[in-house]
């Protein structure tokens, strides 16, 4: 597992990426940080670290990052080297996650030491800001695992990238899409019904499985009709309750705010481990097919 | 060493290996032989833990591939089709990373890699970026990666393609030597390669064992008989009715051809493989007044026994499956028993 670590790391180093993303992070964050912070005269780092500006290209550097980790190894196929060792795929997803949440850790630790130039200026609320960038990094971690996902999923770098960057964006725009939805009870019970149907499909259309299809569709159908029945009051915003808990960068907003929530903390971990797992079993299904 | 029970691996609809069981004994030389999509690759990555099987067992040193991945993986060293190298990496540094992933011990590392190099020859060019070697020394590098830390089984995935005629000799050279201390299973469908190199030949066509056997038992086995050329200056009805009165021949085609603006008859004769009817016939060509131009043995070489048991195999799939049934009981059992 060392192993796998240590020549991600290598390779982060040896070539332009690692420094890249790193300069370029640093960059972009520096910016809207002197933006806000110095020439606006805010003491509250947490406004510029989650500022669209800084947002949007974190978006667009997170897939650049992991776009190569899975999918160049099925490419090259030097993953025949890595799964015919006597290390389990699990370990080696692990180390490679963990090798990129490395490199990301790097600049979020130059980031730390922000507030302390701003105490230059004045008094800075340093829990405020720390928690501030403790949010930022958990999200990046969360977005790193996302990417990870996808690249196990195909072999193409520039796919992967595109993918990641989508769900990424998708997750962004997740409130401002969930303000066009209306609100009403009968509105969630059409959508949930609708998306019942889709995931029996789905089902169907991922395993070529008739009755696994319609069973797994039917049990949704009748477990939404039944909710409704019985406790109508729950599908009241019930879509946007659904769709808010997909918006990893609403989680921010407490730690901006300066709120250590635990539940956030526990979001984004769940979000991690939820998304390797995935990349794990994504990689274990190729075996077999 | 390596107990493959019933081994099936199903792409949708399609076998690429089908109910293929084999055993393979220590400190040998096995080769795959097999035409092109015969499920040789396929095997190879079943047997390393690179894919898993649809249905069937695979033992290596006595330990379950799907269930002891871990354990049976130590035993093998692998080189795929495709050497699988990092290209921003020397081959030091490649190796290293290899060793770490092997778990070799910190101590031997040093020693075993260098090893590996010398074994090789590839110390030239051990602090070059892998990118800028050529192929038969990328190709010798995934071999370097293969028999670090001296696995009990190495397996080869056709490890001598895209190599000059000189560094095919050197990897044979090298596979013999290895096979002294290690079990080897090669693949390859260049049939002088099999038979230069292995001790025993695992035929596979369509996904299913046609054969195992040494090299020189299957040319016998598979003709029954040897064949002899013959070219008589005469007339072809003239040498058939002499060569029908020889004792012992099985069976006798002839056809007329021209050689040198004459008229010739080429014969083709079988006869039993322990007896040798060339005197005879040209004593009965002499009295039938059939100068005999020429005459030589045709010998059965490992392409005549890999193009016979796959043959047809294309256009009939179930009544050579049958075919093959019979190949596999006549010769394994024997092998099974020993």
């Amino acid at each position: 597992m060392l192993a796998v670590y240590k020549k991600e790391m290598r390779s982060y180093f040896s070539s332009v990426i690692g420094y890249a993303f790193m300069a370029f992070l640093l960059l972009v964050i520096g910016i809207i940080f002197s933006w806000i912070n110095i020439r606006n005269k805010s003491p509250y780092i947490g406004y510029a670290l989650s500022n669209t500006n800084v947002m949007v290209p974190f978006m667009v550097l997170i897939p650049v990052i992991t776009m190569r980790i899975l999918a160049e190894e099925s490419k090259q196929r030097t993953d025949q080297l890595l799964y015919t060792s006597p290390v389990t795929v699990a370990q080696i997803v692990i180390a490679k996650y963990l090798a990129v949440a490395s490199l990301f850790t790097i600049p979020m630790l130059v980031v730390c030491l922000y507030p302390t130039v701003l105490a230059s200026y004045g008094t800075v609320p340093y829990a405020m800001s720390y928690s501030a960038i403790l949010g930022f990094w958990l999200l990046g971690l969360a977005y790193l695992a996302i990417g990870v996902f996808v690249s196990a999923t195909t072999e193409n770098q520039i796919i992967a990238a595109v993918v990641t960057f989508a769900l990424l964006l998708l997750s962004f725009l997740m409130t401002s899409i969930n303000q066009l939805i209306p609100a009403g009870k009968e509105t969630s019970l059409v959508i949930f019904i609708v998306l019942s149907l889709i995931l029996g499909a789905v089902y169907y259309i991922l395993t070529r499985h008739l009755l696994g299809g319609v069973v797994c569709g039917g049990l949704l159908l009748g477990a939404t009709i039944v909710t409704y029945l019985v406790k109508s009051s729950l599908f009241k915003n019930g879509i946007q309750k659904v769709l808010s808990s997909f918006s990893l960068y609403d989680r921010m907003e407490d730690f901006t705010n300066g709120i250590l929530d635990l539940s956030a903390i526990v979001y984004y971990l769940t979000v991690v481990v939820f998304f390797l797992i995935l990349a794990i079993q994504v990689i274990e299904k190729k075996k077999v097919s | 060493m390596i107990e493959v029970k019933h081994l099936t691996k199903k792409y949708g609809d399609h076998y690429a290996v089908r109910d293929l069981s084999f055993h393979v004994e220590e400190g040998k030389i096995y080769g795959f032989l097999g035409p092109n999509g015969a499920g040789k690759s396929t095997t190879m990555n079943m047997i390393t833990g690179y894919i898993s099987p649809t249905e069937g067992q695979i033992l290596v040193d006595g330990h379950d591939v799907t269930e002891e991945p871990e354990e049976a993986k130590k035993c093998i060293g692998y080189l795929p089709e495709i050497p699988p190298l990092y290209m921003d990496m020397t081959p030091m540094e490649y190796l290293e990373f290899a060793a770490d992933l092997k778990k070799i011990p910190k101590k031997e590392k040093e020693k075993q890699i260098m090893d590996a190099i010398e074994r090789t020859k590839i110390k030239d060019v051990k602090d070059r970026l892998i990118r800028n070697l050529s192929k038969g020394y990328k190709q010798r590098v995934g071999f370097a990666q293969a028999i670090l830390g001296y696995p009990k089984i190495i397996i080869l995935d056709e490890p001598t393609v895209g190599l000059d005629p000189k560094q095919i000799i050197e990897m044979r050279e090298l596979i013999r030597s290895l096979g002294k201390q290690h079990t080897v299973v090669l693949s390859s469908h260049i049939m002088q390669e099999i038979s230069a190199v292995c001790d025993e030949v695992l035929i596979i066509a369509h996904g299913q064992l046609v054969a195992l056997d040494t090299p020189e038992n299957l040319s016998k086995h598979v003709s029954g008989s040897s064949s002899i050329e013959l070219i008589c200056k005469a007339e072809d009805y003239k040498v058939r009715a002499a060569l029908n009165k020889v004792k012992g021949i099985l069976k006798v085609q002839t056809e007329t051809i021209e050689e040198d603006g004459i008229a010739c008859c080429r014969a083709e004769v079988l006869a039993p493989m322990d007896e040798d009817v060339r005197e005879q016939i040209f004593y009965a060509c002499a009295n039938a007044k059939c100068p005999i131009i020429s005459m030589k043995p045709t010998i059965t070489t490992l392409e005549d026994v890999f193009l016979k048991v796959t043959e047809g195999k294309t256009t009939d799939n179930r009544g050579l499956r049958d075919h093959s049934k019979v190949h596999v009981d006549g010769q394994l059992k024997p092998r099974e028993r020993r």
